[in-house]
C-alpha cells in the first residue's frame, strides 16, 4: 500500500459505505478452507450417537454389549461413562451430553460410539438396546401449564414469567374506541446453516483436551465442557474452526462434549459430523410462541393500549430460552407508542426440541402479532396501514415499553415516510389482498 | 465388497477403492481429499456438493461412483489455473458474494458450468442456473451480482 | 447400507438378474430416488441393478410427425434443453423444469420419475394429458404397452411390480390445433415438491371456436396421478369462455382425492386444483390458438 493510501485509509470513518475483503473469502471461493468435517487427523475414529428418537421415558437400561463387541468399534459410552457432571446449558445447566435418568426429547443423546470408519459406527449404534419407560410427553402449551401435567425437570414446567407494565391500562381500555383481539402462532424454525455441526478432539501429549468446532463462542463452550467432563479449565482447548453458519445456533454446546468425552477414553482423536437429518432432529431451534393479543386505538388513530400474553415453548432445555421469551415480551409494543401496557411472558419446559437463539431473538414472534395488529386497527379505521404506523410510531423524546427513551438515533418516522413518498411519486397504493386466479 | 475404480478426475486419472454403492461426493472427498465440495445434506437438496459430470453440473452425493468412471469430472480444486483463480471465484470473492463459505465452491461450479454453455446470461439466467444451490447467509443477490461481474471479465478477455 | 451391485448392458440380463432376485434387488437408473431411499432405510435391496449400460434404454428423438420416442434412462435435462421438444410439447418442459434442481436434473431420469410412482411426480401429469404410452418389459420378458394414465398402481407402485422394467414412453404427435400446459403450486419455486400439479392437453375445432378434445391431468390430489374426466366433459365441444373453465375446475376439485400432509391440507389442495385447471386450460387454449394460426400461415 502506498503511503498516500495508507495516510487515507487511516482517516477516521474511511471505510464506512465501502466494500471490505473478507480475508478468508478467496480460500472458501477456492474450495480450500477445511470445515470440520474436512479435517483428517492420523488414527482418527469416528463418532455417531443414538439419538432418543421419543419426546419423554425413563430410561431402564442401555444395553451396549453388543454393539462393543461389533467389528470396528473402539468406545460405546453412555451417561455411566462420562466423569464429569454431565451437564451444560447457557443459563441453566439442565441439558445432559448423554441422558441419564430420563429422555426430555426426541433429540437427547443417549449413547455414543466411536470406530474405525462411520459406516462401522453407524452399524454398531444399530445393535445398542435401549428399554425405555414412556411417560405423558408434554408438547403443548396447554400441556405445560396443565399443573398435573409431569414436571420435565425439578421445580415444574413453567419455568420464568416476566411482566411489562405501563400506564394505567383499564384507563387505556376506556379511552379506545375500537379494540382488537386475535391470537397468533409462529411454528419452530431451524437455522439450517450449510454445514451440519461437526467437531474433532484429541488429547495432546501435555494432557490437553483439544477441540476443533464450527462454534460462535470457544470460551463459553471451555467453561461448559470442562465441569461436564471433570477437567480443569486449563486442560481444555476449543479452537473455532471455520464455522459453514450458525445464525445462533452453534452459541449452544453441539458436538464439543460428545468428541471429547470419545478423545479421552479412546485416547485417539475422534470426528463427529453429523447428517442433515441430525442436524434437523437436535440442538437448538427458534422459539415457536403463542400470543394473545387486544389493542385499542381512538377514533383519530391514536393507540391507546396493548394487553398481550406470550407463551414460548423452549423445548426440554432453556439454552438462551428465558432471554429470547422475555425479549418477544419488552417487544410486544414493537416500534409503536403505546402509553397504556401490560404484558405478561412465561417461557415453558416442553419435551419438543430445545429452542434457543436465532436471528432476531424473539423480536420477530413478537413482531407477527403486533404488525398483525396494526393492520387490523387500521382496517377498522378505514386508515391507510402506513398513516396509522406513522402517526404512532416512536420519535426521539419518546419512550419505548420499558422506559428507553429514543434520541435521535430513532429512524423508522422517516422510513415510513420515505416509503410514503416513494408510493406517491409512483400513484401506488395499498390493497387488501384478495383471492386471485 | 470394495472394488477398484479409475476415476478421471481435474485432468488426472486417479485410482481409488470403493464399495459400488459409494457416492462419488464421498470418494472425492474420503478418498481422494478433494474436501472443496461439501457434503450439506446427502440428499440433491442443497446443491454444495456440486461437481461437474462431463461438463455438466451434477450433485456427486447422488452420483454412484461407478457411474463415474469414463467421465470427465470437474472438481473445485480444478477451477484456478498456475494459483490465478478463475473469474468467478475472484468475482465471488470482490463482490461479496462469499459469507461462511460452504455453499461457495457448489455455487462456484454451478455458475461455473452456467458460463461454459451461456456466456452473457441474463440475471434470470443466473439465478436459474443456481436455483439448485442454497446459501442462507448472503440472500443469493451479491452471488447474482459476481457471476455477471465475471461473464462480464471473461467476454472482455475474448475480446 | 451394503448390497450387490450389477450392470447388465442387455435387456435379457437386466431381467433375469432382477428374477433372480426374487423382489430384492432394484433397477437402478437415475437414482435420484432410490438412493436416497435406501439411506434413509425407507427401502431395503439385496442389489441394484444399474440399467444405464443397456442401449435400448436410452436415446431419445423427437421428430415433425412422430411425437416424442424417449428411452426410460434419459436424463431429465436432455429433454428440458430441447429446443423441438418445447416447441411441441411445452408442458413436459414446463414439468422438467421444476423437478429437484438442475444438478439433479442432469442425473435423474424420466423414466424413474414415473417409475417411483409419487403421487407428485411432475412428469406424470403432462405425459397423462398427452396420451403417452409406457412400453413395458414383463418379468416374464414379454413386451407390453400400456397408457401412461394406466401405469400408476398406487403411491410408489405401478403395473411393473418387481420384476419389469419400463423400456421407453411415446408420446403421440398432436393434433393439429393442440396446446398444452403444466402448472404446479410449491411454496418455493425451485428445488420443492408439489402440493398440487395440473396439466391440460386441448385440440380446438378448425374455426378455433370450440374444445373438439381435451385431457386434464392432476398430481398429488390422489394416489396416483389421475384424469379429471368430468372436468373434461364440461370443457369439450364448448367454447372456452372463463365461465366454462371457472365450471370444469370446479369439477375437478370435485374429482380428486387429496389427503392432509405435511405440504398441505386436502381443502388447500382442492382448492389449488380449482386455480390450477383453470389456469392451465387458459394456457393450452391459447397455445392451441397460436399452434393453429401457424399452421394456417
Amino acid at each position: 500500500m502506498s503511503e498516500d493510501a495508507s495516510r487515507e485509509t487511516a482517516q477516521p470513518y474511511h471505510w464506512i459505505g465501502r466494500n471490505v475483503t473478507k480475508p478468508d473469502a478467496l480460500e472458501k471461493a477456492l474450495g480450500a478452507t477445511e470445515y470440520v468435517g474436512d479435517m483428517v487427523v492420523p488414527g482418527m475414529l469416528h463418532a455417531k450417537i443414538l439419538w432418543a428418537g421419543t419426546p419423554h421415558a425413563v430410561i431402564r437400561n442401555i444395553d451396549t454389549r453388543e454393539a462393543a463387541r461389533a467389528p470396528g468399534v473402539a468406545a460405546v459410552l453412555t451417561a455411566a461413562d462420562v466423569p464429569g457432571t454431565n451437564r451444560y446449558g447457557l443459563a441453566v445447566l439442565d441439558q445432559r451430553a448423554l441422558a441419564d435418568d430420563k429422555v426430555r426429547s426426541a433429540g437427547d443423546a443417549l449413547a455414543l460410539v466411536a470406530a474405525e470408519d462411520e459406516e462401522a459406527a453407524e452399524e454398531a449404534v444399530a445393535k445398542i438396546k435401549v428399554d425405555l419407560e414412556p411417560l405423558r410427553p408434554i408438547l403443548t402449551y396447554k400441556d405445560a401449564l396443565d399443573p398435573d401435567g409431569p414436571p420435565i425437570h425439578e421445580g415444574g414446567n413453567v419455568f420464568q414469567h416476566t411482566t411489562v407494565r405501563k400506564g394505567d391500562l383499564e384507563q387505556g381500555i376506556a379511552e379506545s374506541d375500537v379494540i382488537v383481539e386475535d391470537s397468533y402462532h409462529t411454528h419452530r424454525m431451524d437455522h439450517v446453516p450449510m454445514e451440519p455441526e461437526a467437531g474433532l478432539a484429541y488429547v495432546d501429549p501435555s494432557g490437553v483436551l483439544n477441540i476443533l468446532v464450527g462454534t460462535q463462542y470457544p470460551y463459553r463452550d471451555r467453561r461448559q465442557i470442562a465441569p461436564a467432563l471433570d477437567l480443569p479449565m486449563n486442560k481444555v482447548r476449543v479452537v473455532q474452526a471455520p464455522i459453514g453458519g450458525g445464525f445462533g445456533r452453534k452459541d449452544d454446546i453441539t458436538a464439543e462434549i460428545h468428541v471429547g468425552l470419545l478423545a479421552l477414553k479412546t485416547r485417539r482423536p475422534v470426528r463427529l459430523v453429523y447428517t442433515r437429518e441430525e442436524s434437523l432432529i437436535a440442538n437448538t431451534k427458534r422459539h415457536p410462541m403463542a400470543m394473545s393479543f387486544r389493542t385499542g386505538a381512538r377514533a383519530d388513530g391514536r393507540l391507546t393500549f396493548l394487553d398481550g400474553d406470550i407463551y414460548g415453548d423452549t423445548g426440554a432445555g432453556i439454552s438462551l430460552g428465558a432471554y429470547v421469551i422475555k425479549k418477544a415480551g419488552i417487544h410486544a409494543t414493537g416500534p409503536y407508542d403505546v402509553p397504556n401496557i401490560r404484558v405478561d411472558t412465561y417461557t415453558l419446559y416442553t419435551n419438543n426440541l430445545v429452542s434457543g437463539a436465532m436471528r432476531g431473538f424473539g423480536v420477530m414472534q413478537a413482531a407477527v402479532a403486533h404488525e398483525s395488529q396494526m393492520d387490523q386497527l387500521a382496517h377498522k379505521l378505514g386508515m391507510s396501514p402506513l398513516e396509522f404506523r406513522i402517526k404512532n410510531c416512536l420519535k426521539p423524546g419518546l419512550a419505548s415499553s420499558t422506559g428507553q427513551l429514543m434520541n435521535e438515533g430513532c429512524g423508522i418516522e422517516a422510513t415510513l415516510q420515505r416509503i410514503k413518498d416513494y408510493m406517491n411519486a409512483r400513484d401506488l397504493r395499498f390493497k387488501r389482498s384478495q383471492a386471485a386466479s | 465388497m470394495k472394488q477398484r475404480y479409475a476415476l478421471r478426475v481435474n485432468g488426472g486419472t486417479r485410482e481409488t477403492e470403493a464399495e459400488p454403492h459409494e457416492s462419488l461426493l464421498d470418494v472425492l472427498r474420503e478418498n481422494l481429499r478433494l474436501t472443496g465440495s461439501k457434503k450439506g445434506c446427502n440428499e440433491a437438496e442443497c446443491g454444495s456438493c456440486t461437481v461437474l459430470l462431463d461438463g455438466r453440473p451434477v450433485v456427486s452425493c447422488l452420483v454412484l461412483v461407478p457411474d463415474a468412471v469414463d467421465r470427465e469430472i470437474v472438481t473445485i480444486e480444478a477451477l484456478a489455473e498456475d494459483g490465478e483463480p478463475h473469474p468467478v471465484q475472484r468475482q465471488m470473492v470482490e463482490q461479496g458474494g462469499v459469507q461462511c463459505g460452504y455453499c461457495t465452491p457448489g455455487m462456484i461450479m454451478s455458475a461455473y458450468a452456467l458460463l461454459q454453455e451461456n456466456p452473457d446470461p441474463t440475471d434470470e439466467e443466473i439465478r436459474f442456473a443456481i436455483s439448485g444451490n442454497i446459501c442462507r447467509c448472503t440472500g443469493y443477490g451479491k452471488i447474482v451480482k459476481a457471476v455477471r461481474a465475471a461473464a462480464e471479465e471473461m467476454g472482455n478477455e475474448g475480446t | 447400507m451394503r448390497f450387490d451391485y450389477f450392470e447388465p448392458t442387455t435387456l435379457d440380463e437386466a431381467s433375469g438378474l432382477l428374477r433372480e432376485g426374487k423382489g430384492a434387488r432394484k433397477p437402478l437408473a437415475g437414482g435420484t430416488d432410490v438412493v436416497i431411499q435406501l439411506r434413509r432405510r425407507v427401502i431395503r435391496t439385496e442389489g441394484l441393478v444399474n440399467l444405464k449400460r443397456i442401449p435400448e434404454l436410452g436415446g431419445w428423438a423427437c421428430v415433425p410427425g412422430k411425437g416424442l420416442r424417449l428411452g426410460a434412462c434419459t436424463p431429465m435435462r436432455d429433454l428440458e434443453t430441447s429446443a423441438a421438444v418445447e416447441g411441441r410439447f411445452p408442458s413436459i418442459t414446463e414439468a422438467l423444469r421444476v423437478v429437484g434442481s438442475l444438478q439433479l436434473r442432469n442425473i435423474a431420469s424420466v423414466g424413474g420419475n414415473l417409475c417411483n410412482a409419487s403421487p407428485s411426480a411432475d412428469t406424470a401429469p403432462p405425459l397423462v394429458a398427452l396420451e403417452a404410452t409406457a412400453r413395458v418389459h414383463t418379468p416374464e420378458s414379454r413386451q407390453e404397452t400400456v397408457p401412461v394414465e394406466n401405469f400408476f398402481t398406487g403411491p410408489g407402485a405401478s403395473v411393473l411390480g418387481s420384476g419389469g422394467l419400463l423400456l421407453s414412453v411415446d408420446v403421440p404427435e398432436p393434433a393439429p390445433r393442440t396446446g398444452d400446459a403444466f402448472e404446479r403450486f410449491t411454496p418455493r419455486s425451485a428445488m420443492d415438491i408439489a402440493i398440487a400439479s395440473a396439466a391440460a392437453a386441448v385440440t380446438l375445432d378448425a374455426a378455433g371456436e370450440r374444445i373438439e378434445a381435451v385431457r386434464i391431468a392432476l398430481g398429488a390430489v390422489a394416489p396416483t396421478p389421475i384424469r379429471a374426466l368430468k372436468a373434461e366433459d364440461l370443457v369439450r365441444g364448448k367454447e372456452p369462455n372463463p365461465k366454462r373453465l371457472e365450471w370444469a375446475a370446479a369439477a375437478a376439485m370435485e374429482e380428486c382425492r387429496p389427503i392432509d400432509d405435511i405440504r398441505g391440507t386436502g381443502a388447500y389442495r382442492k382448492e389449488l386444483i380449482r386455480i390450477l385447471v383453470q389456469r392451465v386450460l387458459r394456457q393450452a387454449v391459447e397455445r392451441a390458438r397460436a399452434n393453429g394460426r401457424t399452421e394456417r400461415s
